[in-house]
């Protein structure tokens, strides 16, 4: 059962690693640039698939949070962020563009360590999201959620959090 | 050693007087995040020897210090966790304690190449182990390896490693490898090992849901067994992706449990959880999960156990979170095991009940908490104890 169970996974494996993706992924210069002009962001998701997508988007953001910019001027930079990537999104896709950016954002200490970062990457998906703004941030916000909660080295907050792994029984240890 | 902590000092000076830091932010620079945090928690315990009869309360002191770091690219993500930690008995002094460890997250590349994760911990701990929840390599349960003395002092490695892509437009596969390895301080108690191999497909049946095929196969050792205990687990289910208001992953099949010196044991196998966000304010969680364990007790034995828990929690006003939870935990024992003039079936069963309510303030760096624990366990062969916490904590974070 063993050997059967290695044998079909290393096929699939093999399979999969042959196969090819159009997508090129963005040199730290032009991440660097996208922080700085939003605009550019859209050139670096072309034929970028949501996971791909999401993953400029986050590294884009964590570029901008470094920045020192005021409160004020963070948000902003940030919604420019979100509102031309969205824009640049396949029809349909944004979704779950929005989906895998909240894993991405959860699994990322530089975006969940900083509240105002998530808020406004959150509000920026509502309102580039049109009429169905608001049912994208929630979406944002549950997949953000969940990556934190299951990704992240993080120090243990009780919301959300797992039960105790195990009850305790030290009173009744080894009778023997 | 003097010249050594001059240039980390100044090392650190670097960073923060280059980086982009506010309290309760953390300290950025480039795609590296610092944070420093500090806990404190006062507790007290209703019964600190977790006894029946003859109950001793007290008040204890947890503290614990740590820093979490972070680097974030382009399809990269890499989260680390050290800490060290002591409680501290009012009365009761000899049961002080210190505890530690690390927790190292990797991930690199994207399912539409290739992603490889890799997780690595070290915990040394007593009482509950307040980090277990982060080591879920794999999404292997760490109590996959716990036995009903888990609340020991013990020192806990769990290193795990994933690969992953996508088959298909609609076919996904994830392919990894796990060990556990808990040593118990008490020498009456074995330590067990745990190594585990995982290979999970998805494929997608709508825009929002996908069928699931887990297969695991894995090797327990208490190091006092004749041989190894094997198992081998098939699941089939369902995982919800991309969806706004409810998370749920689940699946349900068969387990088949190899004993060295005792018939195998087929058993029904499921581990499910789900998340639905209600409100705005109001977010429900549920899940549960079983397994068979070699035993930390016994040497030729296991306990097969069923979990399961629900919590909930409902942000009052941006500052004021309250939540619950309760939790149930079966154990039994697999052969029956000794006790005073002959054998007995062994069955234990834990249940626990815990309230909770968060106040962030005004300043982002500070969250104060107050907590209540109840605690009942059972089991057939003593009798019935039951423990309280009530604890007042504080969290600072930088």
């Amino acid at each position: 059962m063993k050997k059967t169970l290695l044998g079909i996974v290393g096929v699939m494996m093999i399979t999969a690693m042959s196969a090819f993706a159009a997508f090129t992924p963005p040199t730290a210069a032009q991440l660097t640039a996208a922080a700085n002009n939003p605009a550019a962001i859209a050139a670096l998701l072309e034929g970028a698939s949501p996971e791909q997508a999401a993953q400029v988007i986050k590294a884009v953001v964590v570029q901008i949070a470094s920045m020192g910019l005021s409160a004020p001027a963070q948000a902003a930079s940030i919604g420019s962020v979100i509102a031309a990537a969205f824009s640049a999104a396949p029809a349909g896709s944004a979704p779950m563009l929005a989906a895998s950016l909240g894993t991405a954002c959860g699994a990322s200490l530089a975006v969940s360590g900083n509240p105002a970062v998530v808020s406004s990457i959150q509000g920026a998906i509502a309102t580039a999201g049109g009429s169905g703004g608001a049912a994208m941030a929630q979406t944002f916000g549950t997949a953000y959620s969940e990556a934190k909660a299951a990704s992240q080295a993080s120090n243990n907050d009780v919301l959300g959090s797992a039960p105790p792994l195990a009850t305790g029984y030290t009173g009744q240890q080894n009778p023997i | 050693m003097m010249k050594r902590t001059v240039i980390t000092a100044m090392m650190c000076l670097a960073i923060i007087s280059i980086a982009n830091a506010e309290p309760g932010n953390g300290i950025h620079a480039g795609p590296w995040t610092f944070s420093p945090y500090a806990n404190l928690r006062e507790t007290y315990d209703s019964n600190v020897d977790k006894t029946p009869v003859n109950k001793v309360d007290d008040f204890f002191l947890d503290s614990e210090a740590g820093l979490k770091m972070g680097y974030s690219a382009y399809a990269i993500d890499f989260s680390g966790l050290g800490f060290l930690g002591n409680r501290n008995y009012s009365d009761l002094t000899d049961k002080d304690f210190s505890s530690g460890g690390e927790i190292l997250k990797f991930k690199q590349g994207t399912h539409d190449t290739f992603v490889i994760e890799a997780d690595q911990t070290f915990r040394r701990v007593e009482d509950n182990d307040l980090h277990g929840s982060e080591a879920a390599v794999l999404g292997v349960s760490p109590d996959s390896v716990l036995d009903s003395s888990s609340t020991s002092r013990r020192d806990i490695n769990n290193v795990g490693v994933s690969v992953g892509r996508n088959l298909t437009d609609k076919m996904v596969l994830d392919v990894g490898y796990r060990f556990d390895d808990v040593n118990y301080s008490d020498p009456t108690i074995y330590d067990i090992q745990n190594h585990i191999g995982q290979a999970e497909g998805a494929y997608r049946l709508t825009e929002k849901t996908d069928s699931l095929v887990t297969m695991q196969a894995g090797m327990q050792d208490n190091g006092v067994i004749s041989d190894p205990a094997n198992y081998y687990i098939g699941r089939v289910g369902l995982k919800t992706r991309g969806t706004d208001k409810v998370i749920f992953k689940g699946g349900v099949g068969v387990q088949l449990y190899e004993r060295p010196i005792a018939d195998d044991i087929t058993s029904f196998s499921y581990d499910l959880s789900a998340s639905w966000v209600a409100t705005e304010k109001i977010t429900l969680q549920a899940g549960g999960r079983n397994g068979t364990v070699l035993s930390s007790l016994y040497t030729d034995n296991g306990s097969e156990y069923n979990t399961v828990w629900a919590g909930a929690s409902y942000r009052v006003i941006p500052t004021i979170i309250l939540s619950a939870n309760a939790s149930y935990r079966q154990d039994d024992y697999l052969d029956p095991v000794a006790v005073q003039g002959g054998t007995k079936d062994r069955t234990d069963k834990g249940s626990g009940l815990g309230a909770r309510v968060d106040y962030l303030t005004p300043a982002k760096f500070l969250r104060l908490y107050t907590e209540a624990q109840y605690q009942n366990v059972e089991s057939t062969i003593s009798p019935t104890y039951d423990e309280t916490r009530i604890m007042l904590g504080m969290k600072l974070q930088y």
